[in-house]
């Protein structure tokens, strides 16, 4: 009896501990259509005069943030300009009011420009997303219009490129010079996605170059160099590997591979993830908005990748799953307008995604930018579907981006 | 894995020399039968275990990766248990025909870290690779315990350094996991 109640015991505990029931919700591409509609509603129904977008609101205490952060600005921006280059040509006069704000704010210097505001820092996250902001627009519009500006802000880039392809994260305006020895957790990888965008439009500008410089540095050094425990899941970066069209060495591709799995294990856990009892003790809250939807970008770089790397070809329908999971989850946890209801200010409230009460204009930037491209995973799943006489693999290898 | 690593995982895992080591009885012949009987149970079992290893783990909505590197986060857990205590209080043998089921099959070869094994072979390898690698545990089962113990040392060595494998095993399969997309 008692050997008994060790196995039972055992069990409970392995199962409780180690292997939770792995929950991806349900979701079909209209639920995605509509969270996407919705989320980008928030953003550009809440613009300021000034193209400045909410911030963040709380819903319990009902404030307004009054602080802000232009990277999440420029990220924004993005999103809403990928989603004008996916079809939803109704939100262009909303990112071209953000887009506004930043060319209000340009620094210039030397040959090169920044987007900054006065008195703050001169950031290369904040830069190299909004490159990222003017090429989707370019793509979507086919409008030149802002072309020197690009240049303009990749040079900024170049500039601020050390010989490793390390990014010092600032440009100090004391010194006139980049700074030393400080790099962000999440500009590097920013700025490689700005360059390798900037060198899609201009080719023979060196940009496509720098790029690949900085996402070596990324693959091979920067953990060691830049003393992080563990490999960032920088879904920077893998944006940045999928618009310089994949790795170019061995040590990228590796570097490639092991991030795909780096991302596959946080959804599985994620999944796993109810915000009730036990669990929430034993595998903490919920992500955040922003949270799920970067892992959810940095799995949608992975899968486009996956058309054309060798070493993820195999794993294109295993990363369609895990955005499905990612999806599900994510609509699950937006604010529906019957939801918002309730709330003191709805319309701050409806298509956001809350944590603690409050959401900040990130939580919809990346949740909006993955849901994207899991739109069309969704899409490639129901293919594989239909293809059933055929192999899986043979399906997924035809399977399209 | 390769077949070799199959075959290794659940030879350590079951740890012949171990089981030597545990089988309390002075007589050959009464080691041996149970040990035979025992390990014909333990292919068995083995087998069962790992046909209801995917259907299993679909129905508690784990993921087989998942499910690999839990499994192996234990099985190394009980090779390093093994490692720092090889030896326990020997299980009486009666010479019953029961001795089969036990001790010899529980709890000397179907332990925790041999069940989670066997389990989980059987959702990333496959029934029959899994049911070969019990096979060959039980075959080297049966044939040491007819040995005589000699010198202790030596057995205990043996155990270690197959927990040792278990170990090194069983980290690898987590790495494994966590690498997987």
């Amino acid at each position: 009896m008692a050997h008994l109640a060790v196995w039972i015991l055992g069990a409970a505990v392995f199962r409780i501990a180690l292997v939770p029931a792995e929950v991806c919700p349900a979701v079909s591409v209209q639920d995605v259509d509509a969270a996407i509609d919705s989320a980008a509603s928030w953003a550009v129904d809440n613009l300021g005069e000034d193209g400045r977008f909410l911030y963040r609101y709380d819903r319990v205490a009902n404030t307004v943030s009054t602080s802000y952060n232009l990277p999440r600005h420029a990220g924004m921006s993005t999103a809403l300009f990928q989603a004008v280059a996916a079809g939803h040509t109704d939100l262009l006069p909303g990112a071209d009011a953000s887009l506004e704000y930043m060319l209000d704010n340009l620094f210039e210097h030397d040959n090169w420009i920044a987007f900054t505001t006065p008195g703050r820092k001169v950031k290369i996250g904040s830069t190299g997303l909004m490159i990222s902001a003017l090429v989707h627009r370019r793509v979507a519009t086919g409008d030149p219009v802002h072309d020197d500006v690009i240049r303009g802000a990749a040079r900024f880039l170049v500039q601020q490129q050390e010989p490793s392809g390390a990014m010092p994260a600032f440009w100090d305006r004391d010194t006139q010079a980049p700074t030393v020895g400080i790099y962000g957790a999440f500009g590097t990888g920013e700025a490689m996605w700005g360059l390798a965008l900037a060198g899609q439009v201009f080719p023979d500008d060196g940009f496509t170059e720098a790029a690949r410089r900085t996402g070596a540095y990324i693959a091979g050094h920067r953990r060691i160099a830049e003393g992080h425990e563990l490999r960032l899941p920088d879904h920077w970066a893998s944006y940045g590997f999928d618009s310089l069209g994949g790795s170019s060495t061995a040590i990228e591709e590796r570097y490639v591979q092991l991030l795909a799995a780096d991302f596959a294990v946080m959804t599985r856990v994620e999944s796993t993830r109810t915000n009730e009892g036990l669990r929430r003790w034993l595998r903490w809250g919920q992500a955040l908005g922003a949270g799920l939807g970067a892992l959810g970008e940095g799995v949608a770089g992975m899968y486009r990748l996956s058309a054309t790397e060798e070493v993820l070809r195999d794993d294109r329908a295993a990363l369609a799953e895990h955005l499905r999971c990612i999806g599900g989850m994510l609509v699950e946890r937006q604010t529906t307008p019957e939801e918002a209801a309730s709330d003191p200010l709805p319309e701050f409230s409806a298509g956001a995604w809350f944590r603690d009460g409050a959401t900040q204009v990130d939580d919809q930037q990346h949740t909006l930018s993955a849901l994207l491209t899991i739109r069309d995973a969704l899409l490639f799943l129901d293919s594989l579907k239909a293809d059933r006489g055929d192999s899986i693999e043979t399906a997924a290898a035809r399977g399209n981006r | 894995m390769n077949g070799l690593a199959i075959v290794l995982l659940g030879v350590a895992v079951v740890n012949p020399a171990r089981v030597r080591l545990l089988l309390g009885s002075r007589l050959a012949g009464v080691r041996s039968k149970a040990a035979l009987g025992g390990s014909v149970l333990g292919v068995a079992l083995a087998g069962a275990l790992a046909s209801v290893g995917s259907p299993l783990i679909d129905a508690l909505d784990v993921a087989p990766e998942t499910f690999r590197i839990a499994s192996a986060m234990v099985i190394t857990l009980t090779g390093l248990v093994v490692i720092a205590a090889p030896v326990g209080t020997p299980e009486k043998l009666r010479g019953a025909p029961l001795d089969v089921v036990i001790p010899v099959l529980y709890p000397l070869l179907a332990g925790p870290g041999a069940v989670l094994a066997w389990l989980s072979l059987g959702v990333d390898e496959g029934v029959w690779p899994t049911v070969g690698a019990a096979a060959v545990a039980g075959a080297a089962t049966t044939l040491l315990a007819g040995l005589p113990l000699g010198r202790r040392s030596g057995w205990v060595a043996a155990a270690r350094l197959l927990a040792t494998v278990v170990v090194l095993l069983g980290v690898a399969l987590v790495i494994d996991g966590v690498r997987e997309v």
